[in-house]
């Protein structure tokens, strides 16, 4: 579905990424991980078409998508989750929700819309409770749930997430994870970024480890899990 | 010969001050959209009322056609000076800043005016009033049928924008650009669209201001910096970024002006409006609409 192949990506003058190359599939689930640094946000912000890339190609079911400009690549079907959720703070949930589907305004798909609207309400009832609150007055958490609601309502294909668990309660992070595996059952591709190494594979079927820029490991999440080496030097023991 | 009260004076100045206060309200509403999708104050904004006094008196004198067809002619000439303005002077700005941008605001402010000195000289001209010059008597006191021209564009302006920014997907997008510009991005918003648009629309209603103005005050090509100066400050006055605020600042200033060249001395109008700024500036710093919560969201 999505294929990354040899990227190399320059962030100002630093040579982020040094020919990072990665592979999710249609259905699949698949999780990058590593410490601080090591390039992961600029990785999914090079594959959401937010920095441009220097060198190698980012193709989506096929299609190069590398030089499509952030909006091109959402309209393709990608959606990226930024990390730190960056709702908009000054517009009411409702809104935020339904500039998720920008893409699909004008009364042609007003009942598409609806349609992922009751969805993403079914998945995270507190945002319709919500609703006319100011995105910007909601708990860590709901704006979480409130960024992964705005980048479903663009009807993704596959969905690439920045560090959700960042700066949230152990519960909520949970419950988000398991949200993003009954999304991934109903056959959304999703492609995680986790620092929170553990709780990423366990929900993952395969798995990344990105250091200082390249690729240090990948393998069945269950495998990176077990190996120890692996484990101590990247994933905090 | 008519007795004039007190009363009807008042009612007087209080007619003048709505009407120059309408101006700056518009002034103030299109510094508001640039600023609320860019943080950008457009040094220029006062450029866009003087060209659309002067198109639409050239446009007028040329053509003879009847006013209300060379109304949008004139507001689309202006849009087009706004949407020039962006793409030659905003867009290719290397790295953009807030004050960078500014600064190239302020440039094309100058060379617009240069530019309107040229080509229409430093004589004021002037443009057949709406519907006639024959006033109206109000509680005792004239009222031009401009006056009520120059109110009601308002009021049409400020509905329309309503909305817009409330009700409908692309106000809202662009409330969002301004908001967070690389999220609106990431759910398929062209950025740069909208800030293309931001212009366009304010340039727009600038030039509406300079055309339905100019029958009561005349125009000429160097008034644009006074009025952005005044539309600024009833943007400041009522809360930057704030809508109603911009409407609340511009007719308060008005007011304020109107009633102290009457009851005071006119030559002091302008200390008039620039003192109670000052006063509102050490009361309420973030103005008298604009939250302090929503002000520190924002860089400045």
């Amino acid at each position: 579905m999505l294929e990354v192949r040899d990227l190399h990506v320059y962030y100002g003058a630093v040579h982020a990424l040094k020919g990072v190359s990665l592979e999710v599939p249609q259905g699949g689930i698949v999780t990058l991980v590593g410490a601080n640094g090591a390039g992961k946000s600029t990785l999914l912000k090079a594959i959401a078409g937010l920095l441009p890339a220097r060198q190698g190609s980012i193709r989506l079911e096929g299609q190069e998508i590398s030089s499509r400009g952030a909006e091109g690549i959402v309209a393709k079907g990608l959606c990226l989750v930024p990390e730190g959720r960056q709702v908009f703070g000054t517009l009411k949930v409702i809104d935020n929700l339904n500039l998720g589907a920008f893409l699909l305004r004008g009364g042609k798909h007003q009942a598409k819309r609806q349609e992922l609207l009751d969805y993403v309400y079914d998945l995270f009832p507190i945002l319709e409770e919500r609703q006319n609150q100011y995105a910007g007055t909601l708990s860590g958490g709901q704006q979480q749930m409130l960024a992964i609601g705005r980048a479903l309502m663009a009807n993704p294909r596959i969905l690439v997430l920045d560090e959700p668990s960042m700066g949230l309660a152990p519960l909520v992070v949970r419950e988000i994870l398991k949200v993003l595996g009954a999304l991934n059952q109903k056959g959304l591709t999703i492609l995680l970024v986790e620092q929170n190494a553990r709780a990423a594979l366990k929900v993952a079927s395969y798995g990344y480890v990105l250091e200082t820029g390249g690729m240090a490991a990948q393998g069945e999440a269950k495998a990176l899990l077990s190996d120890q080496n692996i484990l101590k030097a990247y994933l905090g023991g | 010969m008519e007795q004039y009260t007190l009363a009807t004076q008042l009612v007087q100045y209080l007619i003048a001050g709505l009407t120059i206060g309408s101006i700056y309200a518009m002034v103030a509403i299109g510094f508001n959209i640039i600023y609320n999708v860019t943080e950008i104050i457009n040094f220029a904004q006062g450029e866009f009322v003087m060209l659309g006094g002067l198109i639409m008196a050239t446009l007028c004198h040329w053509l003879g056609v009847p006013f209300f067809l060379v109304l949008p002619l004139a507001m689309l000439a202006v849009t087009g000076i706004g949407v020039m303005l962006d793409r030659l002077a905003i867009r290719p700005v290397r790295q953009p800043t807030v004050m960078t941008l500014i600064m190239a605001t302020i440039a094309a402010s100058i060379l617009l005016k240069g530019a309107a000195m040229l080509l229409w000289g430093k004589d004021p001209y002037d443009v057949a009033a709406f519907s006639g010059r024959v006033p109206i008597m109000f509680l005792g006191a004239s009222i031009q049928p401009q006056n009520l021209w120059v109110m009601g564009i308002l009021g049409v302006v400020v509905a329309v924008l309503t909305h817009f920014f409330g009700n409908t997907i692309v106000g809202k997008a662009m409330i969002a650009c301004a908001d967070n510009p690389s999220a609106a991005r990431l759910v398929g918003i062209n950025v740069r669209r909208m800030v293309l648009l931001s212009f366009a629309l304010s340039a727009g209603i600038g030039a509406l201001a300079g055309i339905v103005i100019t029958p009561l005050s005349l125009m000429d090509y160097d008034r644009g910096a006074m009025l952005a100066v005044k539309g600024f400050g009833a943007l400041i006055l009522g809360g930057l970024g704030s809508f109603p605020g911009a409407v609340l600042g511009g007719l308060l200033l008005g007011g304020i002006e109107s009633f102290g060249a009457g009851l005071v001395s006119s030559a002091y109008k302008d200390v008039f409006a620039l003192v109670f700024l000052l006063l509102v500036l050490f009361i309420k710093p973030s103005g008298l609409l604009r939250s302090g919560a929503v002000a520190k969201m924002k860089r400045f």
